[in-house]
């Protein structure tokens, strides 16, 4: 059963679910450490969350500073093993010194992965990269050249990511997906666009759509309607079930009857539960998608692990969102008032995946 | 209700990966018998790829697995999983 309804056997097991998710909550184990490093960018996509650009304004991160916290804040509480170390931006190939991020990271332990729009990764940076660790890697392409170099703003924006997915795709030591933003224009093409990733190679294939954030919230062009939301779940789901391709839909929202059909897992929001990141101006967050009004604390002036344990009560006591739209859905208790990037300066919800699907 | 169990009713429901993660869990093949339900045990931190996150490593994976179920794993999932040239299905 898909749409907003949910069968009684779906919604018995997000109910067992829901009880081992407050497990997890109670423990909040680390076990994800986003470094955005830099707000520096190669291109100006039009639907980019971070707002960064050529100049933002904002320097990047001493990599001392970030090694530092590494060293004294989070390697005596955790395995390195066991956390992953995630390098985001802005545009993480923009700093010169990524190879050294990732060789001292790897030094320590740490598997790093990185996530890039491909603009500036030659083979011969690839291979140093590789070289310095790193482990896995997520490229953006988000359609066929005119779809995908419209949203990026550049004309050799597409062949750059394409050869960066084909580079990911025959390094075997190497996990990888290839990210794509899926907008209303895109629709029509989705399985065209499967097809030429499968002829490319790829296995791992992770969707989004736009959230009313950065400059996308601005933006008609890269919204999807409610029946091309839904158009794109039942694609997901039909693809899955052929099985060519690992397709899934971001983590992003509760999808009520789709939940367990087009990803993996139930829907959790992980950030401040296993999930944490250093911004590039030191702030301590849940996850990079989540607007400063969440921060928790900042290495400048906080002890990292200090704001982990004890100050991310907002993360992982979810009644506050209890709110609003949300004041009486029946599926509070399973998506928890959604991702903590859905929530405005005011705590309100700005969107939600499941009244899309009603 | 302990969590061996909820992961024993989730299978009996059909949503252990669900309430786990397919990439984490064992293979359904490999799973114990419990009551005549295949369970299907799971680390205790499920990976959740967050919207701008990666995949995780297949080798951290198997390494996490390993060390939070180290008797639920037979052999053949301990070895590093190689992509294969014909993708598996869900």
């Amino acid at each position: 059963m898909s749409g907003c309804r949910l069968g009684l056997r779906k919604r018995l097991a997000l109910d067992i679910f829901s009880d081992l998710y407050a497990s997890t909550v109670r423990e909040h184990r680390l076990d994800t450490l986003f470094w955005e490093c830099t707000l520096r960018c190669n291109l100006s996509c039009r639907h980019c969350g971070s707002d960064c650009r050529v100049d933002p304004g904002v320097a990047d991160m001493p990599l001392a500073d970030f090694l530092k916290v590494l060293d004294e804040e989070v390697t005596p509480h955790v395995d390195p093993a066991d956390v992953l170390i995630i390098f985001s931006g802005g545009e993480v190939l923009v700093r010169a010194d990524l190879e050294e991020a990732g060789a001292e990271v790897t030094r320590r332990g740490y598997p790093w992965g990185m996530v890039t729009n491909g603009m500036a990764l030659t083979p011969g940076r690839f291979e140093r990269l590789l070289d310095a660790g790193l482990r896995s890697v997520s490229v953006s392409l988000d359609g066929f050249e005119r779809e995908h170099n419209y949203i990026r703003g550049n004309p050799r924006s597409y062949d750059r990511a394409l050869d960066a997915v084909r580079m990911a795709v025959r390094e075997p030591s190497l996990s990888y997906d290839v990210v794509t933003c899926v907008t209303g224009a895109m629709v029509p093409q989705l399985e065209a666009f499967r097809d030429m990733l499968i002829a490319e190679g790829v296995r791992h294939w992770r969707l989004f759509s736009i959230f009313p954030m950065g400059r996308a919230k601005d933006d008609p062009t890269l919204r999807m309607t409610d029946a091309q939301f839904r158009e794109m779940l039942e694609f997901i789901k039909r693809t899955r079930k052929e099985g060519l391709i690992d397709a899934s839909y971001a983590c992003e929202g509760f999808l009520g009857g789709y939940e367990a059909e087009v990803r993996d897992q139930f829907y959790q929001c992980a950030a401040g539960i296993s999930v944490a990141s250093i911004r590039v101006d030191g702030s301590i967050s849940g996850c990079t998608s989540i607007r400063a009004d969440y921060h928790q604390g900042n290495i400048y002036r906080d002890r990292f692990w200090d704001v982990w344990q004890n100050r991310f009560d907002p993360f992982r006591n979810r009644e506050w969102a209890r709110r609003g739209a949300c004041a009486d859905c029946r599926m509070f208790r399973y998506c928890l008032g959604g991702g903590m990037h859905l929530r405005g300066d005011d705590g309100e919800l700005l969107y939600c995946h499941y009244k899309r699907l009603k | 209700m302990n969590r061996k169990l909820k992961f024993a009713l989730a299978a009996l429901l059909g949503f252990s990966a669900a309430c786990s993660s397919v990439k984490n869990a064992p293979k359904e093949d490999d799973g114990k018998q419990v009551s005549g339900v295949k369970v299907e045990e799971s680390p205790s931190n499920p990976r959740v790829v967050v919207m701008y996150g990666v995949r995780l490593p297949d080798s951290v994976r198997i390494k996490r697995m390993e060390r939070q179920h180290p008797d639920s794993l037979p052999p053949v999932t301990e070895q590093p999983r190689e992509e294969a040239s014909t993708p598996s299905g869900k």
